[in-house]
């Protein structure tokens, strides 16, 4: 005999999530139709566009060329390429603001699901802003560059143009906004816990532990990605890859750990909205001296938030609540 | 009648008896019966109710009451911690969620699913546990950003936008001011440089204002920066519009305008932000979001409380009213079950009470004597046949009562001659308990004697088997010797193995002898090591088959220290008799050789060499002379000048001779008494043996140390007296302590002998000590030393005081050694030494002095008689014969009043002296003297003479 709490609990489940399975699939795996190839072939021919100007940027600021570094994440689907076009917008109003002082207003996010149509728009402001930067720096726009076709998918190409327009920056991405976005990440965690009423929706920070690299926010990070791909595929949904054994960690810098981070916050927002929770997690800003330590500790928050999450989309789950902790270690290596 | 039908209408009748008897009772256990069944349901219908209000009501009221304390804590400690940033809010605020909300919800929890839908509304706890659920999250999320930068995002957009943007401003006015004093141009251009002072200035300025505006009044600074942004924005154009800046500053000047041009819409970004009601994130949190939140949560858990409250009252009042009715219904039945049983009884009671009655008036005349009649059989039930049953008993007691008699008459006469017997017996017993009773009382009066005895005597007394078992123990004096219980115990149980076979192998002599046996031992008590004797006597009595004796052991520890006192003392007293009578001789010996030497020496004076050996020789005799003195003195035999002194005034008067006698390494400290009372003491004597015991201090402290002198006046006490050699009484004691090497009791135990020295050989004469020793005891006083390795040593001298004053000792009139030739008048000099004597002769003659001489003081009375003219006898104390030197003196004095003596002398031990004291008026000069001292002692007494009888 299943008892009450768990036979509620599953119940839930079931609700609210086979709701959100066959709302998710339709748009989320989109049918091959002409629209969708126009904007994927839309998409790439602005990329190239963009990477070009911003080689030039590069050359005319005299920054030395990144090597694009594999974080071992792949994805096709909208809202991943968009949360990454969207991290590339910002840092190119960053860019702005460093050299014409200015700031260009948000793009403004999709309202319901995410397509492949709602990347152009957002791609084409933040060209539209690293003009603007050219312009301030007179740079005039030059043909002579041939376009080069993206070597690799979308999503690592949208990368790899995210990480060289961080070198650029005088500000770079720091720990301060991967901390700033992993607390985001646990916002949203926080408001899906809030369905399940024994849940611990914000658990006890673990203990600081110093002298941490990015490569350790990087992995417990990754750690919770990975959560969240199961939480995914145990609702048989569409998710992204995560595979990092052959991934070489020493190089990576806050920037990559921003990049894992704002992909959390990508696949929690999904289920955010799916769930139709009304309100948004807080979003605050936590500028000054980070460490990577500091967001060390507070992923760990999220990490056992997401063990949590997926305690309950399971359908054993017994008192998740009593099973919190944190690993002291980053999980995989 | 044949006896089956009369034993079943017996049985019958029983029934009858014993259902009306049982009918009876059944009726009123079935009342009571009645009423214990609705007392028990009425007292398990009160249990529920009372569990119920136990276990549903007061929880539910408990957790509720928490839960709303808890929220008020972390609402209170929350608010603290934004607005103080005190880390103890913090913990206070966790403290509050984790022992008071948690476990309040847990409780509810629980409670509300065990009674469901009694005083619990479930989907209102399911209400309540989302509504803590977001309080959590909301007050967590106001802990998180309170301090953070990020609380304030008026703030993040200053530091974020504004301040790079003024830093360029700052860098470009600065570049501007640089190129500008780098021009050196004319006074023109000094204009030019004021404005871009000025304008450095104002932003400065602008800048302030609006970190100003930043701060929690920050929007009373708002006009003030709009004013002063004006001022700096005027500032630019006008430098932009002058013809003096140069193309380079011109280039400057672009960038500045620009610059600032952002930096003013950045400002007014920050004014945007910080007046907008949520400048402060927690706190706008805290008001919009958290406290309705609280609110909410607090009106639930009142709802929760209320309710539980007046589930708490009804069922309180149910409780009230089941109560009454049993308590009523309890007291009906009561009055019920009485009646019954009244009505039941009195029936009863009456059907069995006639027959009973009319059993006992037969009874009464039974026991009157009326033996003669039946009682009619009326009834078949069981109070029929016991009236047959009565009747029967009734003819039965009729013929044992004629047997009774019968017997009664035989037993008396049995009786009387039983008694008859028994008062011979009686008589004989009584004599034999008289004779019994004398016995007892004289054994406990010999028992008290002995215990008596027991008590007076000081000694231990106890009985001891041939085993060595302490059988008795019959005086035990524990308040001195502190002995255990010893009764059953054995010798070698109390004492070592080697004192248990030693006590042992005497009792077992005692017994083999049937002798006392005494015996002397060392013993080690609780109390320390004591001496006792003890005394062992066979008994009589044996203990278990085993002989005993009895031991009388006396502690004569004291006799043995008083012994070893005595010893002691009469150690010192022989070696000062010896070294006394040694002097004595050693003197007349010196005196001769002294003398002898002195005339050479007067002799040689044209010979250098000679005279300087004689003159080694004298020195020689004088060491040997001062030798013999301090064996006197320690043989208490030197003569004493003692009159009363002022110890104090001694030891002041000495100071710088110890000083320069101890070195600059020692410290002396005095501790003087201001009160010190005089004591009789020669005090040449005694400061000649406080230099002796500082000399000895000097050499305990080689490598320095302290010494300390202190006076005090002292009261030894009998108990004191009793372990010394002295009187117990009044004296002024004088304390001489070192920090020096301290000594063994080894040593301490020969410290006073004479020649007695630690020190290397030629360094000490083994005297200064005994010398101290003698003064102290010829004057009557008492020494002690006390030392331990390393601790130093302290000797303390005690003297008699004495109440006469101090009065300083007359000087003698100093004489030059030319003043000592005599005037021709006449000495008679009494010597039996003859070497002694010559000397003696020869050195007056050699001074001018007539001489008479004699060996004897019969021969010097015949010389007094033949010549009158004898100004001085000069005579030896101790003489052959019957009349010694003093006698002599007495005698010529008697028969020539004025003749002047001069007694000489190697020792006092005469009664001329006495302890030691010289008499009053008589001078003595002690051997060996030297020539100039006899002739200035000669000179003294004529001159004394002359000037008496002048």
């Amino acid at each position: 005999m299943i008892p009450w709490r768990t036979s509620l609990k599953l119940m839930f489940l079931i609700v609210v999530f086979s709701a959100s399975a066959t709302d998710i699939n339709a748009p989320a795996i989109p049918p091959p139709t002409e629209s969708n190839a126009a904007a994927v072939a839309a998409i790439s021919r602005q990329m190239e566009v963009f990477s070009r100007d911003l080689e030039q940027l590069r050359l005319f600021m005299g920054v030395a060329k990144v090597s694009e570094l594999d974080i071992g994440i792949r994805s096709d689907l909208p809202r991943d390429l968009y949360f990454q076009t969207l991290t590339l917008w910002q840092k190119t109003d960053r860019l702005m603001f460093e050299v014409v002082r200015t700031h260009s207003p948000a793009p403004s996010v999709p309202v319901g699901d995410i397509d492949m149509q709602d990347i152009l728009p957002t791609l084409q402001q933040a060209h539209r802003l690293l003009r603007q930067i050219m312009g301030e720096l007179k740079l005039a726009e030059t043909t002579e560059m041939a376009l080069v076709p993206l070597a690799t998918d979308l999503f690592t190409a949208i990368l790899n143009l995210n990480r060289q327009l961080d070198s650029l920056l005088e500000r770079h991405f720091a720990p301060t906004d991967v901390y700033t976005e992993v607390t985001l990440a646990v916002g949203y965690a926080a408001r899906l816990l809030a369905h399940y009423p024994d849940a611990i929706r914000i658990p006890a920070e673990p203990p600081f532990e110093p002298n941490k690299l990015p490569s350790d926010v990087y992995r417990r990070l990754i750690a919770c990605l990975q959560s969240i791909t199961r939480l995914f595929q145990a609702l048989e949904l569409p998710v992204l890859t995560v595979d990092i054994r052959q991934i070489d960690t020493t190089h990576l810098t806050p920037n990559d750990v921003f990049v894992v981070a704002s992909l959390i916050v990508s696949q929690l927002d999904l289920l955010h909205k799916h769930l139709g929770i009304a309100k948004l997690p807080p979003q605050s800003i936590y500028p000054g001296l980070k460490f990577p330590a500091h967001s060390y500790q507070r992923a760990g928050i999220l990490q056992a938030q997401l063990e949590q999450l997926e305690c309950y989309a399971s359908a054993h789950c017994s008192t998740p609540s009593g099973n919190i902790r944190h690993e002291s270690d980053t999980p995989e290596k | 009648m044949s006896p089956t039908p009369r034993k079943n209408e017996r049985t019958l009748q029983q029934r009858s008896l014993g259902r009306q008897l049982l009918l009876s009772h059944l009726s009123v256990a079935a009342v009571g019966l009645a009423i214990l069944c609705i007392a028990l349901i009425s007292t398990f219908e009160l249990r529920a109710r009372v569990n119920l209000l136990v276990n549903e009501g007061v929880p539910l009221m408990q957790a509720s009451s928490q839960m709303l304390t808890g929220v008020q804590h972390s609402l209170a400690n929350l608010r603290g911690w934004v607005s103080l940033n005190d880390q103890k809010f913090l913990d206070d605020w966790q403290v509050a969620w984790r022992e008071d909300i948690q476990p309040a919800l847990a409780l509810l929890n629980q409670e509300c699913r065990r009674v469901l839908e009694q005083a619990c509304d479930l989907q209102r706890l399911q209400n309540l546990k989302a509504l803590l659920a977001d309080l959590r999250e909301s007050q967590w999320w106001v802990q998180d950003i309170a301090h953070t930068p990020g609380n304030d995002p008026a703030r993040v957009a200053y530091l974020l936008d504004v301040e790079p943007s003024a830093d360029k401003l700052n860098s470009v006015i600065a570049a501007l001011l640089q190129e500008e004093i780098a021009q050196d141009g004319g006074s023109e251009r000094k204009i030019l440089l004021a404005r871009l002072a000025e304008l450095q200035n104002a932003f400065a300025t602008t800048h302030l204002l609006l970190r100003e505006i930043l701060g929690s009044n920050g929007l009373n600074y708002e006009e003030q920066f709009r004013q002063q942004l004006e001022r700096t924005t005027a500032t630019v154009a006008q430098l932009t519009t002058s013809p003096l800046p140069t193309p380079e500053q011109s280039q400057f000047l672009n960038l500045l305008r620009m610059e600032l041009r952002a930096f003013t819409q950045f400002a007014q970004e920050v004014i945007r932000i910080r007046r907008s009601p949520n400048w402060n994130i927690a706190i706008h949190t805290l008001a919009q979001e958290t406290d309705p939140l609280a609110n909410q949560v607090i009106a639930l858990a009142s709802a929760l409380a209320a309710n539980s409250r007046m589930r708490l009252e009804q069922e309180a009042e149910a409780a009230s009213a089941a109560s009454s009715m049993t308590v009523g219904n309890l007291i009906a039945l009561i009055f019920i079950m009485l009646g019954v049983a009244y009505v039941l009884s009195k029936q009863r009671a009456e059907f069995l009470a006639l027959p009973l009655i009319a059993l006992s008036k037969a009874t009464r005349r039974l026991t009157n004597g009326g033996l003669n009649e039946d009682i009619p059989v009326e009834r078949d039930d069981e109070i029929g046949e016991l009236t047959r049953s009565f009747n029967t008993m009734r003819a039965s007691m009729q013929q044992a009562h004629a047997e009774l008699r019968e017997a009664n008459v035989l037993l008396e006469q049995r009786v009387s001659e039983r008694t008859a017997q028994l008062a011979a017996t009686n008589d004989s017993l009584t004599w034999e308990i008289a004779e019994h009773q004398q016995t007892e009382k004289a054994l406990r009066e010999s028992e008290a004697r002995l215990l008596a005895i027991t008590k007076a005597i000081p000694d231990l007394v106890f009985v001891v088997d041939e085993d060595g078992c302490y059988r008795e123990i019959l005086a035990a004096r524990r308040d001195q010797i502190a002995i255990g219980p010893l009764r059953g115990k054995l010798l070698s149980q109390v004492h070592s193995p080697e004192m248990a076979e030693f006590f042992l192998d005497i009792i077992r002599r005692a017994l083999a002898t049937q002798r006392i046996q005494i015996a002397e031992y060392e013993l080690a008590t609780p109390s320390g090591l004591r001496w006792f004797e003890s005394r062992t006597a066979p008994l009589e009595v044996q203990f278990d088959a085993k002989s005993a004796a009895i031991v009388v052991a006396r502690d004569i520890t004291q006799r043995k220290q008083s012994e070893a006192q005595l010893r002691q003392a009469q150690k010192m007293q022989a070696i000062g008799q010896l070294t006394g009578g040694i002097a004595h001789d050693f003197n007349n010996l010196l005196a001769i050789i002294m003398g002898n030497l002195e005339l050479l020496h007067e002799q040689l004076t044209a010979q250098p060499r000679l005279h300087q050996l004689t003159q080694q020789a004298l020195k020689a005799v004088d060491r040997g002379a001062n030798l013999s003195r301090r064996l006197l003195a320690f043989a208490r035999r030197q003569p004493l000048l003692a009159q009363p002194t002022d110890l104090n005034q001694r030891v002041l008067g000495m100071l710088d001779l110890m000083r320069r006698t101890l070195g600059a390494t020692i410290q002396i400290d005095t501790i003087l008494a201001t009160n010190l009372e005089q004591t009789l003491i020669d005090p040449d004597q005694f400061e000649n043996a406080l230099l002796n015991l500082v000399i000895n201090a000097r050499d305990a402290m080689p490598q320095g140390g302290r010494l300390t002198l202190e006076t005090a006046n002292v009261q030894l006490d009998a108990d004191y007296a009793a372990h010394e050699d002295v009187r117990p009484g009044s004296y002024v004691m004088l304390t001489v302590s070192d920090t020096g090497i301290g000594m063994t009791p080894a040593v301490l135990e020969h410290v006073f002998e004479p020649f007695f020295t630690t020190k290397e050989t030629g360094k000490g004469s083994g005297l200064g000590l005994s010398m101290v020793y003698g003064l102290v005891k010829q004057s009557g006083g008492h020494i002690t030393i006390y030392s331990e390795p390393g601790q130093g040593a302290t000797v303390r001298l005690y003297l008699p005081p004495t109440v006469s004053a101090a009065t300083p000792a007359a000087e003698p009139l100093p004489i030059a050694d030319s003043a000592i030739q005599g005037q021709g008048e006449i000495i008679l000099v009494v010597e039996d030494d003859a070497d002694v004597r010559l000397f003696a002769v020869n050195a007056l003659q050699g001074m001018g002095y007539e001489i008479q001489q004699a060996g004897e003081a019969e021969t010097a009375i015949r010389l007094l008689e033949r010549t009158p003219r004898i100004a001085l006898l000069f005579t030896d104390i101790v003489l052959p014969g019957e009349m010694d030197g003093a006698r002599l003196a007495a005698e010529a004095q008697r028969r020539y009043p004025g003749l002047r003596v001069l007694f000489t002398s190697g020792y006092t031990e005469h009664a001329l002296i006495g302890s030691g004291q010289l008499a009053e008026g008589v001078d003595v000069l002690t051997k060996p003297y030297r020539k100039a001292e006899l002739g200035k002692k000669l000179r003294t007494l004529l001159e004394r003479g002359e000037t008496g009888n002048g």
